[in-house]
Parts: structure tokens; C-alpha cells; sequence
């Protein structure tokens, strides 16, 4: 019986496709299918039709159709557009002063990420499952290949490794 | 999220054409250093990924790689999807225009959820594909992205035995193909439909389901239409057209053999033994199930040389073979232990194992094979042995 779904258009790779032909020919049509359709103003849609050709680039060589394939994927990105458009309300001017940037989160971000990808390439998937994921820890086990033992002892090391590398790039920094 | 910039259309265009440029390189730089890690993949995981591969095309080369060994070795399949999203999350925001990135990533944790169903573990498959859709709402232009990670996990849900749920995942994902284009797809989910409708007992209308599949499948898509010959013998030896069963399943086989399909082949030939075993050829069976259960143990899939195993113990017990079966048994329970498989699926080979050799050994066998076999979609079936 079938038994996957196969990626099977990753495994060619890309280079007989002309993308250059492709965005020349389709461009005007799916932006002004989302300004027609969908009343989207011309620079967001013109963003969107962006967006649409860098999703279209990954998977052209399984697309045997490509004017279908655009105009299918311009009218759902213009419906998921609108649909996110009428979820945001404004701030009241008086808020939008005050309101925070996120700054200092963001900051801690950018920190964790680059200590993350200082580590080993199986630290960082161990810690990404762990506590981006929220993997469990026979979750873990099950998707490293592992006893659940091991992967308690695993993250435990790749916790110590982060600190170990943090604390590096903090005396780097800070003399 | 649609980012809101001013750039002119221009400007926009020899980005595309750029990333296309951009990730078409790194393909081609990405692949023989990938070549050399199929033999070696186990040793990157104890360094820093080098900055050179943390690139979108890297990363898609992985996940081509991944694919393309899943058939034949799904463990290293798993490894290779694993090290994408690794490299994935090693690639600084960004680097890329944002669709690409999200794109990546999803696909990467598809790779991981489909490696994942090969190896029967389907809760790990639906946590990834679970990751795999998070990825793919996140972006406007990735709705199809979104429908293949759907399709998947309506393979997966089916195989778990939750075929409603598989059912309303498959109508929802075949209007999205059909206005993609993706014709291709849409003769797939025909194919699930009748696995479905074949799982739940209603062989008229998987066969239905299959037939008219065949009808619309494209001429050149022989990797679909040797699963349906593959299907269709299968429900058609389940209904005792064996003839017809056997000429659909060497059909397939030739199929997958010129696909180098090599894991399907092997499914196709335990079919084959399997058919062999119902219409009670059984001598002309077990060669062939001992073959395919050698393959299914190097390919590191316990649950189906187990089962494999079992045919093959049905096929010594109706051929007089009593020792040959209770070695067998014996060794599927070895092999289930260290396997880690599900306990009471031990208990049930142990029952089988304990039983004395009398001419109600054979139900045993297909009793506890069956058992098994519902196990893998109700994990926490409680197992009765056969009434006295």
C-alpha cells in the first residue's frame, strides 16, 4: 500500500527551469489578480507576487503547471493576506508611544541563537527540540534514536556547553 | 507575515533572480561535501556546523538527499532530514528572503515526519509534521507547502488507524491540489482514499477507488501506478481473484525494480509471498518471505520483518516444518525485546512461543499476527489468546 508522501521534486535539482521566463510572463497577472480579485493595493501585492515566485522556486521542478500553480498560490496568500489584515486593529495614538518594542527580548534572541549555533550540530538539535520544540524527554529519545537515559545525559551536556561558550563570549566581549 | 518595503518592482525582480542564482550555487557546492557525509553523516553531528554549510541550498540539498534515501534506508534518511533543520536554524534570519527560510524549515520537518513514518514511529511523525505545519501557516505564499504536510500526515493517520481523521485531512487537502494543478497528487489521494476504504474492510470500494485512480493517472507517473497495480493485487488477492492478484502484483514489481524503488520492491514481493500463503502455495512462499524478512531487519524496520516472520512461521507449521517455526517465533520475540516494541505485542509472541505444537498452531500464528498488525493503530489493545 502507499506508504508516504514522497518530496519526490526535491530530489531533482533545479537549473532547467528558466525562472527568469517564468517571473517575466506571470508577474502582471498575479499581482493584478490580487489588486482585481482581492482589492490589495498595488505595492502589497506586488509583494505578495514576490513572495508567491520565492515559494514557487523551491518546488518548480514538481509544478507541471505553472500558471495554475500561481494563480492558485497569489489567491490563497491574497485570502490569508486580508484575513490578516482585519485581524490587526490599530493602536490608539496614545498607546503607540508607549508601547514596547520587544527590544530587550529581541536582543536575548539574537543571544541565545548565536550561542545555539556555536554548539555542536547535535547539541543544537538536542536544545532546539528541547526547549524551542518542547520535546519531552522520551520524546527526545525517540527522535534522536536514543534511551531516555541518554538524552537526559545529552541535554544536560549541551546545556553545559551553551554556558561554557556563553560565559567565552562574555570575557571576548567584556575583556 | 508580508513585509512591506519600498522597493520597486525592479528591485524585486533581481532579488528573485538573484536567490535563484544564489541558491542554485550552493546547491552545487553543497552536494559533494553531502556525497561524502552518506558514508560518514554519524561524525558530523560532534562539531560546529562550518559556516560554508549554513546556507538555504545546503539545506535543500539535504533534504533532496534525505528523500532520495528514505526507500532504502530510512534511518539515514531521518539523520539527513535532521541535519537540514539543523542547518536551517544555524542560518542567520536574514540571509534569505523570509518565505525561503520558513519553507526550509517545514520541509525539513516534513523530510523528518515522513523518515519517521518508515519507521513506524507515528507519534513522532505527527510532533513533526505538527512543527512542519507551524512552519508553513507561518508564511502567506506557502499554501500548498501546507497541503502536501496535510497529505502526509493523512498517510500517517490512515497507517495509525484513524481513518476518519484521514478521511476529512484528504478532502480537505484534494480541492487545494486539483487548483494548484497538482494532478499528480490528486491520483494519490485517490490511492489513500482506497487504502482506507481496504482498511476497513470494504474491498469493493478500495478496488473502486483504485480503478478509477488508474484511469486518471499520467502516463509517466510509474512510481504511482505501480503502488496502485501493488494495491490492487493486494485487495484482489484479499478477495480470492488470485490470478488476476498476481499479474497486478508483477506489475508492480517490474515497476518498482526499473524504479529502483528497492523498499516498495521488497513490500511488492511480501505481498506476492503473502498471496502465495492464502491461495496455499506454501512451499513456493517461503523463500520468498525469508528474503524479505533478511531485507526488512538490515533496513532497521523490526515491526515488518517480525510480521515477515510470522508469514514465515504460518508457512513452516502448514508444511509440517514444527522446529523451523518455533525458532522463528523465538527469534521475533528476540528481535522485538531489543527493538524496544510495544510490550504487549512481546506478551502476544511469548503466548505463541509457549504453545504447544498442535494442529491450531497455524490460527495461533495468524491470530497473533493479526494482533500485531491492529496494534500498530491501537497501541493499547489488550491481547486475548484464541478461545479454547
Amino acid at each position: 500500500m502507499i506508504t508516504a508522501e514522497r518530496n519526490a521534486a526535491a530530489v531533482d535539482a533545479p537549473g532547467v527551469i528558466d525562472f527568469r521566463s517564468v517571473y517575466d510572463e506571470y508577474l502582471r497577472l498575479i499581482v493584478g489578480t490580487a489588486i482585481r480579485h482581492y482589492r490589495i493595493c498595488e505595492t502589497d501585492a506586488e509583494a505578495l507576487a514576490h513572495e508567491v515566485f520565492l515559494a514557487y522556486f523551491l518546488k518548480a521542478n514538481e509544478v507541471l503547471d505553472p500558471r495554475a500553480w500561481l494563480l492558485s498560490a497569489i489567491n490563497n496568500a491574497s485570502k490569508y493576506y486580508l484575513r490578516r489584515q482585519a485581524r490587526q486593529v490599530a493602536l490608539p495614538p496614545e498607546y503607540e508611544a508607549t508601547a514596547s518594542t520587544g527590544g530587550e527580548s529581541l536582543a536575548d534572541q539574537l543571544v541565545a541563537r548565536e550561542i545555539i549555533c556555536c554548539l555542536s550540530a547535535r547539541c543544537q538539535l538536542a536544545l532546539r527540540l528541547r526547549y524551542v520544540e518542547g520535546y519531552s524527554i522520551p520524546e527526545l529519545a525517540v527522535e534522536l534514536d536514543t534511551s531516555a537515559k541518554y538524552a537526559q545525559k545529552l541535554v544536560g551536556k549541551c546545556v553545559r556547553q551553551a554556558k561554557r561558550r556563553y560565559a567565552a563570549k562574555e570575557n571576548r566581549e567584556h575583556g | 507575515m508580508l513585509r512591506r518595503r519600498t522597493v520597486n518592482t525592479a528591485e524585486r525582480r533581481d532579488e528573485f533572480l538573484e536567490t535563484v542564482v544564489r541558491v542554485g550555487a550552493e546547491r552545487a557546492a553543497a552536494r559533494p561535501i553531502i556525497e561524502e557525509l552518506r558514508t560518514s553523516a554519524e561524525m558530523v553531528w560532534e562539531r560546529e556546523l562550518p559556516h560554508a554549510w549554513r546556507t538555504a541550498g545546503f539545506a535543500q540539498e539535504l533534504i533532496s538527499v534525505a528523500d532520495e534515501v528514505l526507500e532504502d534506508d530510512p534511518r539515514q534518511s531521518l539523520i539527513f532530514a535532521q541535519l537540514a533543520l539543523t542547518v536551517t536554524t544555524s542560518i542567520p534570519r536574514n540571509a534569505y528572503p523570509p518565505p525561503l527560510h520558513a519553507q526550509l524549515e517545514g520541509s525539513a520537518w516534513k523530510q523528518i515526519g515522513t523518515a519517521h513514518c518508515y519507521r513506524s514511529a507515528y507519534d513522532a511523525a505527527l510532533r513533526a509534521y505538527d512543527a512542519a505545519e507551524r512552519c508553513f501557516r507561518s508564511e502567506a505564499s506557502l499554501t500548498h507547502d501546507l497541503a502536501v504536510n496535510d497529505f502526509a500526515r493523512a498517510i500517517a493517520l490512515s497507517d495509525m488507524g484513524r481513518q476518519a481523521e484521514a478521511r476529512k485531512l484528504l478532502e480537505r487537502v484534494v480541492p487545494v491540489f486539483r487548483d494548484f494543478g497538482d494532478h499528480k497528487r490528486v491520483v494519490k489521494a485517490m490511492c489513500v482514499t482506497g487504502v482506507i476504504e481496504q482498511r476497513e474492510g470494504r474491498f469493493r470500494g478500495a478496488l473502486a477507488a483504485y480503478e478509477s485512480a488508474l484511469r486518471e493517472v499520467p502516463d509517466d507517473d510509474l512510481q504511482t501506478r505501480a503502488t496502485l497495480d501493488l494495491n490492487l493485487g493486494h485487495v484482489k488477492a484479499e478477495l480470492g481473484e488470485t490470478n488476476e492478484a498476481m499479474l497486478l502484483l508483477h506489475q508492480a514489481l517490474a515497476l518498482f525494480t526499473e524504479l529502483k524503488m528497492t523498499g516498495e520492491a521488497k513490500r511488492t514481493e511480501w505481498v506476492l509471498a503473502r498471496t502465495l500463503l492464502l491461495s496455499g502455495e506454501f512451499e513456493r512462499a517461503i523463500p520468498s518471505l525469508q528474503s524479505t524478512r533478511d531485507d526488512f531487519m538490515t533496513r532497521s524496520m523490526p515491526e515488518e520483518a517480525g510480521l515477515a516472520g510470522l508469514d514465515l512461521a504460518e508457512a513452516f507449521i502448514a508444511t509440517g516444518k514444527l522446529t523451523q517455526a518455533r525458532e522463528i517465533t523465538e527469534s521475533v520475540l528476540v528481535e522485538f525485546r531489543a527493538a524496544n516494541l510495544n510490550a504487549r505485542a512481546i506478551t502476544a509472541l511469548a503466548y505463541l512461543r509457549d504453545l504447544p505444537e498442535t494442529s491450531r498452531s497455524g490460527r495461533a500464528v495468524r491470530h497473533v499476527r493479526a494482533y500485531i498488525e491492529q496494534l500498530r493503530h491501537e497501541p493499547s489493545r489488550a491481547f486475548l489468546p484464541l478461545p479454547d
